[in-house]
């Protein structure tokens, strides 16, 4: 196998990164050790900066979120819920932040509409009545997953590859130069060689690891941070708190649901990326200062994203004051010709990382051809549809099907919306069909966190030949296993007794937890 | 409304909670004579099996299963002493399992199971699954998988959360000769949920239509298993007659819970409570308990209180989590009815494992109330709370009864021991 | 021929042309009010049909105890209604009826059946005053029942009043008359010119005495001076008046109504003289007359109608209303124009406290017959709205008989009831629930798109719907959908069951509420609250399909009125039960 550019990492990067090279005609192949979003793409707020959350911290990542904003809401309009936002305070919050705010706002060219308390209060009832100043922004929510599907979509569509569950496990180099890339297969374990003219390694926390398999060195630290999702929308347009970015500031809505964070902890290994009870109990008391409710409603799960920060710093807790923009580097200084690292950077900013970046491969393989990523309209991916909440219901009740039962109650995805998704999505492993079903559906996202819909769903996929043997049966752990990770940090009250009751059907009824230890749970004789 | 005016109920025993430990300390109370009262929302009953554990897997941490569950027993006893069962012993045990399984029996629900064997049954999602009693519908599948004879597991259209494709493949492992195939329901009427098509499969009508349906895939098959929909309140005809239909043994593989198998024991308990002369609050919850001098008074209601019930004695069968039993606040669980001492982790962060199927289980599943060797719960100091106050079933601290198989056993032996008990002292 | 004669032919014609005009309906009725399958103007020969010999010789009994008892004693009043109403309907009906009959009839049946007949003779003229009285005492109480019985007074309209205004006019103007008559000296003069032609004037001052003492008249000064009342006077004025006056006058005082007031009268209008007696007559007369003429168009036609109505019903005494024979059109019709607005059925009315809720008039039963009245008129030419109100009615109707039990005419309201919403369905307007759930997905989808975003939380909105708390305990069980009645039933239909309970709260969960509205399920719920009782976490289900259905409602009449749902192709879905 060959081809002209292998990305490495199947973030929005270096899904971006994909469209931008195949809009311009480079042929390149899109691996991920997992699937799509896998890293910080996955895991953050899903906001579109309005810029104003930098005006005190870098007016020119300020600046350049206002302008990608609004490249965004044109190239991408169905990816983006066009919320509006609110930064507030409440008491106790310092006076000068909120006295500078809308003076740094219109150094940056940001808007930024002052609102009398009770303005705010009464566009958004949750408000604390605490509240003593307010502004409207104009944020957003977007659809990570989405922009990512939509982006590998638009690749796809004009030659580009993606290979999920691909992980790079070594190069094979000659004279200063990558000759080839070698890739395994995660499920089968199967290895072989991609050849390639250039890498760009776009594994974002990972980079590291990545490029040292070839040699270079990345310097990065790693932030982590962790986000709650509430069961329902507490608030129609984005909350950000008035102050200098701190931990669990932000509410954004993302249609059905809130998430709120985040923290920003440091820590040693990307791998190491869960969110903790701690981390859980400190972003609720913060949150509830802004929206009280937040003490009281129901949470579905906690999710984490680790920030590749690049670029050595003090110790201590000031990652927050690390360059949040993102580095490009060439590393034929370092002696490896054909090989570029692009990590760091936003989700709002996502484009013009890939550009420039498109930019430099283009200009190292000698292709003369423009970038068109902000001129030309990302079509929605038919794959990437049904990560928007509510479509599949709305569908649902539309169609007026009886034998299109619905498998996932909580989020009401059907049959069809299960045969669709497989339709469209690339070959899966073994083992690994249900998690890849979940990252492009609301499934296993509602209440029951997978303990009904993993049993439907797999049946299902009995029922249409997708799984075979006894293979549901990994299936249906890897997914649970998963849900876990996010849910783990909140099962207190409510949470607790749908995990209860979760586990007494997967382990009390179906003994799922002998799986593996006792082959097909047989045993005992 | 003062509470004089409310109806007043006098009995020697008030039994909260309406799960299966509930259940069988109000059957078992009844039996030794006693006047009982009984209260509890429509509770785990329903999202009961139907399938009686006693003890399949120990330890937890190596998934060990056990044929012989009083061999475990013992073994359970040895390593974990504190565990509930370790207050218990073998001839109390099986005579909890004997009155209980016999109550049963008459309400019209047949079980079986070996002499100090446990028994297997499938799963929906082709496991198999360890238990010692039952019920007579699920019991050929334990012939079934010791010997795999050809057999055919049905399902049909539109129902949910079962299919046969997939327990034929996944069983298939162990239980090669499993074909499969999918129906339309016959008549192809009721809803697509478990309960109408169980009422359905009430009517010989219907279930000649579904032999009729069927004959074309029987041939060379021995057994043939259906989704547990083979009636709600006539179960035992449902099932001799479908059997006779089809010259085969039948048996029922268990649906996700909350379904037809819980609710036979719901539909069966609440018309055989009132029968036997329990004073029974069904859909009322017990609001309030306050200790009087010769036992207690309940404030049982809704919202509000509606009734008042005095008892010598009580029996709390308020379960754990899902049966509100136990509240896992966000600093701490607590019992919120007497507001006894739970014996929980240090910190919420220990509750819970990293992984889902952790072998080792969740710390958080063995919290729950300290007891006596008598099941009276205990204050911090490790006196009882009260000398009428009993603690049976799944509140108790000390077992993990998902990953251990043992919550039906815990519930009927601990219940059979409190009743025991408090009907020994009169 | 005299004015008074022209007027009167011509309210005589008026009257009996609207007399023919309505009875014509009740024979030919409007289609609205047909059997379906059969033409409505054979409803009366139909009836008669069905009235063989042997029948009609065992109903004769029973028909004429119903005209001696209901009709002439109106004991359907004491039976169905109240003591009071019984006085007040039957003083109005038996003095009105004396007054018609001996009175106003006077030449026809009076002086030929009664020799001797004179109206100022005793008892003529004590009845008189004694049918006026009853008739006072009639439109007094029900007066005071229309003004101060707060039930009463919701139904009351401006005809009621008007009816009663009018009826107090010829009572008031009749007794005015004759008191003026006994006060005014005019008509003494013109009496005693023509029956005591007396060149005496001391017989004549006597006569003048005897009158201005016993009869109460006021005499100028000039024809009977002060002084000449004296003891001797006053006994040949008695003797003059014995012979002369006593055959065709008794005693003033008999007139126990019209003296008194000819004493008022003549102290206050005396100076008005011949010119108010001839007011007062032409006043009584024009107001006879008008009434006369109206009879036919107002509801005063139920003098004729409701005893029709009442023996029509005689003829089928069950309460035989879900089975409307032939004859039906004929009793559908009659009953219509049988109800007098009493509005006894709107105090009964089980739904009364809907009504105090939503505000539709036509909740009440006697306000939903007036529409119906009107529909019954026009064939469907009520307007959008009062179409809509009118559909409302039908819908918060639970058929409970009720009305039909307690109403005094013996109108067969169910049976209307049952016709009014066939009806109406037929004109687009079907029950509300049956028109809701015929909106698919398209309509509360696009209704959607124009709603404002709800503020989700309890402290904008104290609805379930809109509270992120209603469903925040939800463990997905599903035991709601588990214990419904409606998925148990062994026949439903796939359609009707189409988005089970928990999808319910699921979608309301999501923020979906709005798309959750097209579920046929949504319709066929029977708020049986077996869900709420069932639900392990408390969720309070029910209440929540209640709030949907009711969201339902606000929407599309928010639509209606803004005129957004012509637009929009709402095209009714199959749904068995919708005609």
């Amino acid at each position: 196998m060959r081809t002209t550019v292998l990305i490495i990492g199947g973030g929005v990067t270096g899904a971006g990164l994909a469209r931008d090279l195949a809009l311009r005609g480079v042929a390149c192949v899109l691996v991920d050790k997992q699937d799509v979003n896998a890293g910080a793409s996955g895991g953050n707020h899903g906001l579109l900066h309005s810029g104003a959350r930098y005006v005190g911290s870098d007016p020119m990542a300020a600046r350049e979120c206002r302008e990608e904003g609004d490249i965004l809401r044109r190239i991408a309009p169905h990816c983006i819920e066009d919320t509006g936002g609110l930064f507030v305070a409440v008491c106790g919050d310092g006076e000068s932040y909120i006295a500078d705010f809308p003076g740094l706002c219109a150094k940056s060219g940001i808007t930024a509409t002052s609102l009398d308390v009770k303005t705010a209060r009464d566009m958004e009832p949750a408000l604390s009545d605490r509240l003593i100043a307010a502004y409207a922004v104009a944020d957003a929510s977007v659809d990570p997953f989405k922009l990512s599907l939509d982006n590998i979509g638009q690749a796809t569509a004009h030659g580009a590859r993606f290979l999920p569950w691909t992980q790079v496990v070594g190069f094979r180099l000659d004279a200063g130069r990558i000759r080839a890339a070698i890739l395994r297969d995660a499920a089968t374990g199967r290895e072989y060689e991609l050849e390639v003219s250039l890498v760009v390694n776009a594994a974002g926390a990972w980079a590291g690891r990545v490029a040292a398999l070839a040699g270079p060195h990345v310097d990065l630290v790693f932030s982590k941070g962790t986000l709650l999702v509430t069961q329902s929308r507490i608030t129609d347009r984005v909350v950000n708190r008035l102050r200098p970015a701190t931990d669990a500031d932000i509410l954004v809505p993302g249609g059905t649901v809130s998430i709120l964070g985040t923290t920003s902890v440091r820590i040693p290994d990307p791998d190491d990326c869960r969110p903790t009870i701690a981390e859980v109990d400190q972003i609720i008391d913060e949150g509830a200062a802004m929206v009280p409710e937040l003490n009281s409603t129901r949470y579905i799960r906690a999710y984490s994203g680790v920030r590749p920060l690049f670029g050595k710093t003090s110790a201590g807790s000031g990652d927050r004051a690390v360059s949040r923009g993102f580095a490009l580097l060439d590393h034929a200084r370092d002696g490896v010709e054909n090989f570029l690292t692009i990590t760091g950077g936003k989700l709002t900013t996502y484009r013009l990382m890939a550009e420039k970046a498109a930019d430099l491969v283009c200009a190292k393989l000698g292709v003369d051809a423009p970038c068109l990523t902000a001129t030309t309209v990302m079509p929605p991916y038919a794959g990437g549809r049904w990560t928007e909440p509510g479509l599949a219901p709305r569908r649902w009740l539309k169609a007026t099907d009886p034998t299109d039962s619905i498998l996932c109650e909580c989020e009401m995805v059907s049959k069809s919306v299960v045969d669709d998704i497989v339709r469209t999505m690339p070959p899966q492993s073994p083992g690994y069909t249900l998690v890849s079903i979940g990252l492009r559906s609301r499934i296993g996202k509602g209440p029951c966190q997978g303990g009904f819909c993993s049993i439907r769903v797999t049946g299902h996929l009995y029922d249409t030949d997708v799984v075979q043997g006894d293979q549901g049966l990994a299936e249906i752990r890897r997914f649970l296993d998963e849900r876990w990770r996010g849910v783990h940090p909140i099962l207190f009250d409510f949470p607790l007794l749908q995990a209860e009751f979760q586990e007494a059907v997967h382990c009390g009824l179906f003994g799922l937890e002998l799986v593996l230890e006792n082959g097909n749970g047989k045993g005992g004789e | 409304m003062t509470v004089q005016s409310l109806p007043r109920h006098d009995v020697d025993l008030m039994v909260i909670g309406t799960g299966l430990a509930g259940m069988a300390a109000a059957a078992m109370a009844v039996r030794r004579g006693l006047s009982v009262a009984l209260a509890g929302t429509s509770g785990e009953s329903v999202y009961a099996s139907g399938l009686l554990d006693l003890l399949a897997v120990h330890p937890v941490k190596d998934g060990r299963l056990w044929d012989d569950p009083f061999a475990a027993l013992a073994a359970l006893a040895a390593d974990e002493p504190g565990h509930p069962y370790a207050r218990l012993d073998r001839p109390g045990i099986e005579a909890a399992f004997a009155a209980f399984t016999a109550f049963l029996g008459e309400i019209g629900l047949d079980y079986h199971g070996h002499d100090g064997k446990n028994a297997m049954v499938l799963t929906p999602v082709g496991t198999i699954k360890h238990t010692y009693r039952v019920p007579a519908g699920m019991w050929a599948a334990d012939a079934g998988i010791r010997t795999t004879p050809p057999a055919l597991i049905v399902d049909f259209y539109g129902l949910k959360g079962f299919s046969s494709a997939q327990i034929a493949q996944t069983a298939g492992v162990f239980w090669p000769g499993l074909a499969h195939v999918r129906l339309p329901f016959p008549g192809g009427r009721p809803a697509p949920y478990p309960e109408p098509m169980a009422l359905a499969l009430e009517s010989h009508k219907t279930r000649q239509e579904l032999a009729k349906a069927l004959s074309p895939h029987l041939r060379g098959r021995e057994m043939v298993g259906f989704p547990a929909v083979l009636g709600i309140y006539r179960t035992r005809e449902t099932l001799a007659a479908l059997s006779e239909l089809l010259g085969t043994p039948v048996f029922e593989i268990p649906t996700i819970p909350p379904a037809v198998t819980g609710l036979r024991l719901k539909a069966a308990f609440e018309e055989a409570m009132p029968e036997r002369g329990v004073v029974t609050f069904f859909q009322k919850l017990v609001l309030g308990v306050r200790a009087e001098a010769d036992g207690f008074a309940c404030d049982v209601g809704w919202s509000s209180a509606e009734a008042q019930v005095r008892a010598r004695g009580v029996i709390l069968a308020t379960g754990r989590f899902f049966g509100k039993g136990l509240v896992p606040h966000r600093k701490g669980v607590i019992e919120p009815l007497f507001g006894l001492p739970v014996v929980q982790p240090a910190a919420r962060s220990q509750w819970h494992r990293d992984r889902m199927f952790d072998p080792a289980g969740h710390p958080i599943n063995r919290a729950g109330l300290m007891t006596d060797d008598r099941f009276r719960p205990l204050w911090a100091d490790g006196q009882p709370a009260f000398d009428g106050l009993y603690a049976v079933g799944s509140i108790l601290a000390g077992h993990d009864w998902t990953r251990q198989k043992c919550g039906a056993g815990l519930a009927l032996a601990t219940a059979y021991a409190a009743v025991e008990d408090f009907a020994g002292r009169r | 021929m005299s004015l008074f004669a022209v007027i009167l032919w011509i309210c005589l014609a008026v009257c009996l042309g609207g007399t023919v005009w309505r009875m014509a309906r009740w024979l030919l009725p409007d289609r609205s009010l047909a059997v379906p399958g059969l033409p409505p103007s054979g409803a009366l020969a139909a009836l008669l049909r069905s009235l063989s010999w042997p029948k009609a010789l065992s109903a004769a009994p029973r028909m004429a105890f119903t005209f001696l008892f209901d009709i002439l004693f109106q004991g359907h009043l004491l039976q169905r209604g109240s003591l009071w109403r019984w006085v007040m309907h039957f003083s109005l009906f038996a003095g009105f009826s004396g007054l018609f009959f001996f009175h106003a009839l006077e030449n026809f049946i009076s002086r030929p059946f009664f020799p001797g007949y004179e109206p100022t003779l005793d008892p003529w003229q004590f009845l008189r005053n004694l049918f006026g009285a009853m008739v006072a005492l009639g439109l007094g109480i029900a007066l005071c029942r229309r003004l101060f019985v707060r039930d009463l007074r919701r139904t009351s309209r401006f005809e009621d009043f008007f009816t009663l205004a009018l009826i107090g006019l010829i009572i008031a103007s009749g007794f005015g008359l004759e008191g003026a008559k006994m006060a005014s000296p005019a008509a003494f003069e013109r009496m005693a010119a023509d029956y005591y032609p007396t060149p005496d004037a001391a017989d004549l001052t006597a006569l003048r005495a005897y009158w201005a003492t016993e009869g109460g008249m006021v005499f100028p000064v000039e024809s009977l001076p002060r002084e000449a009342v004296t003891p001797e006077i006053l006994e040949k004025g008695r003797e003059i008046s014995e012979m002369s006056c006593a055959p065709c006058h008794s005693p003033p005082g008999s007139a126990f109504v019209s003296a008194p007031l000819s004493r008022v009268l003549s102290r206050v209008l005396a100076p008005a003289g011949a010119g108010l007696t001839d007011g007062l007559w032409w006043l009584h007369v024009l107001s006879c007359l008008f009434a006369l003429a109206w009879l036919p168009f107002g509801k005063l036609f139920h003098i004729l109608s409701t005893p029709v109505g009442i023996l029509l019903r005689g003829l089928d005494p069950g309460e035989a209303a879900a089975r409307p024979g032939m004859a039906a059109p004929l009793a559908r019709a009659v009953g219509l124009d049988a109800c007098t607005h009493c509005g006894i059925c709107s105090r009964h009315c089980s739904v009364l406290p809907s009504f105090l809720a939503l505000g539709t008039p036509e909740i009440l039963p006697s306000e939903k017959l007036l529409s119906m009245r009107r529909l019954a008129g026009k064939s469907g030419k009520l307007t959008p709205a009062a179409l809509a109100a009118f559909s409302e009615g039908g819908f918060v109707c639970t058929e409970c008989m009720r009305c039909t039990v307690v109403c005094p005419s013996r109108i067969n309201l169910q049976d209307l009831w049952l016709v009014s919403k066939r009806e109406a369905a037929r004109l687009g307007h079907p029950e509300l629930a049956v028109r809701l759930r015929s909106y698919g997905p398209g309509v509360w989808e696009t209704l959607a798109r124009r709603a404002r975003p709800v503020a989700r939380t309890l402290a904008a909105s104290p609805s379930l719907l809109d509270n992120p708390e209603t469903f925040a305990c939800c463990v997905q069980c599903s035991v709601c959908t588990g214990v419904c009645p409606i998925f148990r039933l062994p026949d439903i239909p796939a359609a009707e069951v189409d988005v089970s309970p928990h999808q319910l709260m699921n979608l309301v969960r999501m923020g979906l509420a709005d798309h959750a509205l097209s579920a046929n399920f949504l319709w066929n719920c029977t708020t049986c609250y077996k869900c709420q009782e069932h639900c392990p976490q408390g969720i309070r289900v029910a209440d929540v399909l209640y709030e949907l259905r009711n969201l339902a409602h606000s929407k599309v009449e928010a639509a209606a009125r803004a005129g957004l749902l012509d637009d929009m192709a709402a095209r009714p879905q199959a749904t068995g039960d919708a005609p």
